[in-house]
């Protein structure tokens, strides 16, 4: 363990020595075309957003019977295909879906039944449902696979690493990018006694934080942030914005983790729901039209740890379920369409319920992920990025033509 | 001035003067160890009775902190931030418009209470019991940013945990569960008997809070619970509701009968039978039949264990202990932590230091370390620095509350963050007040003499070696407060 994260920071430190000046990399940058490697984001609902709300089936009958005080009223949707539709709040998506951009995966989820929601979270990032051993994240697993060490291949838009990036592959932590300056007298004095404290100490414990942070603060520093795209203002759609930089600035980021939390709505849905409707689809939007022609290599994962009940609840919301719903924009996703395990519904009916309440998750979302890591970000080996599962292409949700 | 002084400082040297032999290096590094662990690190008056009291002595002072005195603190406090000390209706009242008065508005509750806990953390001497209330504070956690929580969060650390830290878990938690800031944040306010009709909609059951009770409050998620035992949890809860005037109900609770669902209730695969027609009874048999459970008992002495030995591997002997203890005293907290503070394990120094400081253990270390010359500015001023650490107080958005893992907290950005108050600590800024006891004149002399007040448990001489590099590198009148923000910075101080 400790051999290989000394191992690591050489490599770090040796891949990352000549950043010490503003903007060395930007210039230094060997004559490789820019931008062409391919990125994935990773995009996370917490709290178990409501599928049935986000991508309403309403052509069942029961939807509108098992939720009659929050339902999406009959052609109050966004028809996506005579079957489904958005959420109306959801209006900013249509266009991608339209467009061809985007694809919806419906009644997805983890074959482990669990409803809570730290526990479905957890074997989501680790991609190992019910296994509470592995503690390695996915997208580290992939980083450490494709052979991706330097601290800016991952990045999570947060004070941690989001658990999928949390690993021996190391990832990068910031909250904003506007604040990752070194602040006071003396910097480069104090910055380079620092690096050298940083890269001498025993303490595993701090993991690469250090050398990390004093390796990418001029980098960091010099990346412009300005853009022409108007971003709402929420939490998330600052954290797309600083992350659009990072990627239109092709500073080396491959991974990165974004979360939006308060999904777990199980009151006050008819208020609540559609503010974080719109604040997911007017961020996301913003984010998509910034990355302009870094769209085509760039994937957006969105997900979440389930999906909630069928029935409402008595207090205008509903309760932890199961079954859940899926988004992916940008690359050469083929969207336009709501994609379904082996093109079926499995229905909201009572018979066809899981546990007799819950949305059944049909596609296994190891399968989106090995998909994407597969045929968008060009992993050959799957093996290792998900233990005890065996990756068939067969079982491919068909996200790419 | 190249000598710093404080009249506290002057009582640690005399402590110094006074300490006994050879041993002496040793139980300086055991002494700050302690004050690390269960406080927010040493500053002079606790260094100094540890010294006086011993390590013992000064473990049973703070796990029973009633002789300590913090009346000055208290009456600061008050007068500062009053709205710590209302009740949930007048605070409610008094802060409930958005007025375009920052004085006035909502966002007043968590602004000062967010500075009151600032205060605390720093200069209160019942260290231990500030540490006990983040700790179940976090446990039961609210955000007060939402809702009714908004106003609850701080009478439920005033009313439901302060007063039980060393007390009976079960009063905790009912404290807890009465309290309107969590009948709201999870919900329980909503929860009625199916079919209940309550300003004019028809209501029904609702499970968040009884699934969080038994995942998050009591026996854990593994703790052998069925998605039926979480229905009948919630159906004995039913009717635990917030009035919708205050006029009689000062602190935010009601037991709406009409809306309690009065059939007999099953849990724990009949473990626990409620009778019908039992009421509020329902209830609290949950809640002392959930707090008297051994997973309960195993999961709050694992988790304490965590936060006081080791968070990757709480020793399992010690667990047991404490969750026997636990057991057999009805689920009495202080001597839960008794037994963990005075067990070989704690004391093993093997565990200083394996720990990553959270940010309010940050702060309150690093101005515990270096004086607070104006203790308004310096609440003030705290509050961002934290929320952009991660760790903005009263705010955590899911149930779980803040992690306990070190990996949480060591995040890039927030280090860059350190990096910052780090220096405004050495520099006298953000109310901090920059004092350092130096004598030394060459840098290897600032350099141990920083070391002696800021680090005594212990510098790596890696560590050491480049400060003394940097002070050789920097002109002499800027040496003692960059060293000194560097050394704040260190690998050193940001773990415990």
């Amino acid at each position: 363990m400790t051999l290989s994260r000394r191992s690591f920071l050489k490599t770090a430190t040796a891949t990352m020595g000549a950043l010490i000046a503003p903007g060395a990399l930007l210039r230094a940058r060997p004559a490789r075309a820019v931008g062409t490697d391919p990125v994935l984001v990773a995009l996370y609902l917490r709290g178990g957003a409501d599928a049935l709300s986000l991508v309403v089936p309403h052509a069942e009958a029961i939807y509108y019977t098992a939720r009659p005080t929050i339902q999406v009223p009959a052609g109050h949707e966004l028809d996506l295909d005579g079957f489904f539709g958005f959420h109306p709040a959801l209006a900013p998506l249509l266009p991608w879906f339209q467009a061809g951009r985007l694809a919806v995966l419906h009644a997805c989820g983890s074959p482990d039944g669990t409803r809570s929601h730290f526990d479905a979270q957890d074997y989501m990032e680790f991609a190992a449902p019910g296994d509470k051993t592995v503690t390695v994240g996915w997208l580290n697993r992939f980083l450490s696979s494709a052979g991706m060490t330097s601290p800016l291949s991952a990045v999570t838009i947060e004070n941690a690493p989001a658990k999928a990036l949390v690993g021996p592959a190391g990832s990068l932590a910031i909250p904003a990018l506007a604040r990752f300056d070194f602040y006071g007298t003396y910097t480069t004095e104090r910055r380079n006694a620092l690096r050298s404290i940083f890269g001498s100490t025993s303490r595993t414990n701090l993991g690469p934080m250090g050398v990390n942070a004093m390796d990418v603060l001029d980098l960091v520093g010099t990346i412009d942030t300005s853009t022409p795209v108007a971003y709402p203002q929420s939490k998330l759609a600052l954290a797309l914005k600083d992350l659009a930089a990072l990627i239109k600035a092709d500073v080396g980021v491959r991974v990165a983790a974004v979360n939006h939390t308060s999904w777990d709505h199980h009151a006050y849905h008819t208020t609540n729901f559609p503010v974080m409707a719109g604040e997911l689809a007017t961020s996301l939007d913003a984010f998509a039209t910034d990355l302009g022609s870094d769209l085509d290599r760039t994937v957006v994962l969105v997900m979440s740890e389930f999906g909630r009940r069928i029935d409402e609840n008595g207090a205008i919301g509903c309760d932890h379920g199961h079954g859940s719903v899926m988004m992916a924009l940008g690359g050469s996703v083929a969207g336009g369409s709501v994609l379904l395990r082996n093109g079926v519904w499995p229905g909201l009916a009572p018979a066809q319920r899981f546990d007799g309440i819950d949305l059944a998750a049909t596609t296994d979302f190891r399968n989106v992920f090995a998909e994407l890591l597969d045929r968008h970000m060009g992993l050959s080996s799957l093996a290792s990025v998900f233990p005890n599962f065996s990756v068939d292409t067969r079982n491919y949700p068909g996200l790419f033509a | 001035m190249r000598l710093r002084q404080l009249v506290p400082c002057l009582a640690v040297l005399v402590a110094v003067l006074a300490a006994p032999g050879c041993e002496y290096g040793n139980l300086k590094k055991y002494q700050d160890h302690v004050l690390n662990r269960i406080g927010y690190g040493p500053d002079p008056w606790s260094r100094t009775r540890i010294q006086q009291l011993g390590i013992n002595g000064y473990i049973d002072e703070q796990l029973d902190p009633s002789a300590l005195d913090d009346t000055a603190l208290e009456d600061e406090i008050a007068s500062l931030y009053p709205v710590t000390t209302m009740n949930f209706a007048t605070s409610r009242t008094t802060f409930n418009e958005y007025t375009g008065n920052p004085d006035t508005g909502p966002y007043v509750p968590l602004r000062d209470g967010t500075r009151a806990k600032l205060l605390r953390s720093v200069k209160s001497k019942k260290q231990l019991e500030q540490v006990l209330v983040d700790f179940w504070f976090n446990h039961f956690n609210v955000d007060g940013n939402v809702e009714e929580a908004r106003w609850g969060f701080l009478t439920m650390e005033r009313q439901a945990i302060r007063p039980y830290v060393f007390g009976k878990f079960k009063t905790m938690l009912r404290k807890v569960a009465e309290n309107p800031g969590m009948s709201d944040y999870l919900d329980n306010a909503l929860n009625f008997k199916d079919g209940f009709v309550y300003l004019n909609l028809t209501r029904g059951i609702n499970e968040n809070y009884a699934r969080e009770v038994l995942e998050l409050h009591t026996v854990g998620v593994d703790g052998g619970y069925t998605q039926a035992d979480i229905r009948e949890v919630a159906r004995a809860f039913t009717g635990w509701t917030m009035p919708t005037t205050f006029q009689f109900y000062p602190d935010g609770f009601l037991f709406l009968s009409q809306g309690h669902d009065r059939n007999a209730k099953s849990i724990f695969g009949g473990a626990l039978q409620l009778a019908a027609n039992r009421g509020q009874q329902d209830g609290i048999d949950v809640i002392n039949f959930l707090a008297g459970l051994p997973q309960t008992a195993e999961r709050i002495s694992r988790k304490l264990c965590q936060r006081f030995i080791s968070e990757t591997a709480p020793p399992e002997n010690v667990v047991q202990a404490a969750k026997q203890v636990y057991l057999d005293t009805d689920g009495d907290l202080r001597e839960v932590m008794r037994t963990i503070l005075y067990s070989g394990e704690f004391r093993d120094y093997n565990h200083a230091g394996s720990k990553v400081k959270r940010p309010l253990h940050y702060v309150a270390s690093l101005a515990r370390a270096v004086g607070v010359r104006d203790d308004a500015t310096f609440a003030e001023s705290m509050d961002g620095p934290l929320q952009r650490m991660g760790e903005g107080l009263y705010r955590a958005g899911p149930p779980t509350g803040y992690p306990e893992s070190s990996r949480f907290w060591s995040g890039e950005g927030g280090y860059v963050q350190r990096t910052t108050l780090a220096w405004q600590a050495a520099h006298g800024e953000a109310g901090f007040a920059g004092n350092f006891l130096v004598y030394g004149i060459t840098p290897t002399e600032i350099v141990d003499d920083l070391r002696k007040q800021l680090l005594r448990n212990g510098i790596e001489s890696t560590t050491r070696q480049a400060l003394i590099d940097l002070a050789t590198s920097l002109p002499s009148a800027a040496r003692i407060q960059e060293v000194a923000a560097t050394m704040l910075a260190s690998p050193d101080f940001l773990v415990h």
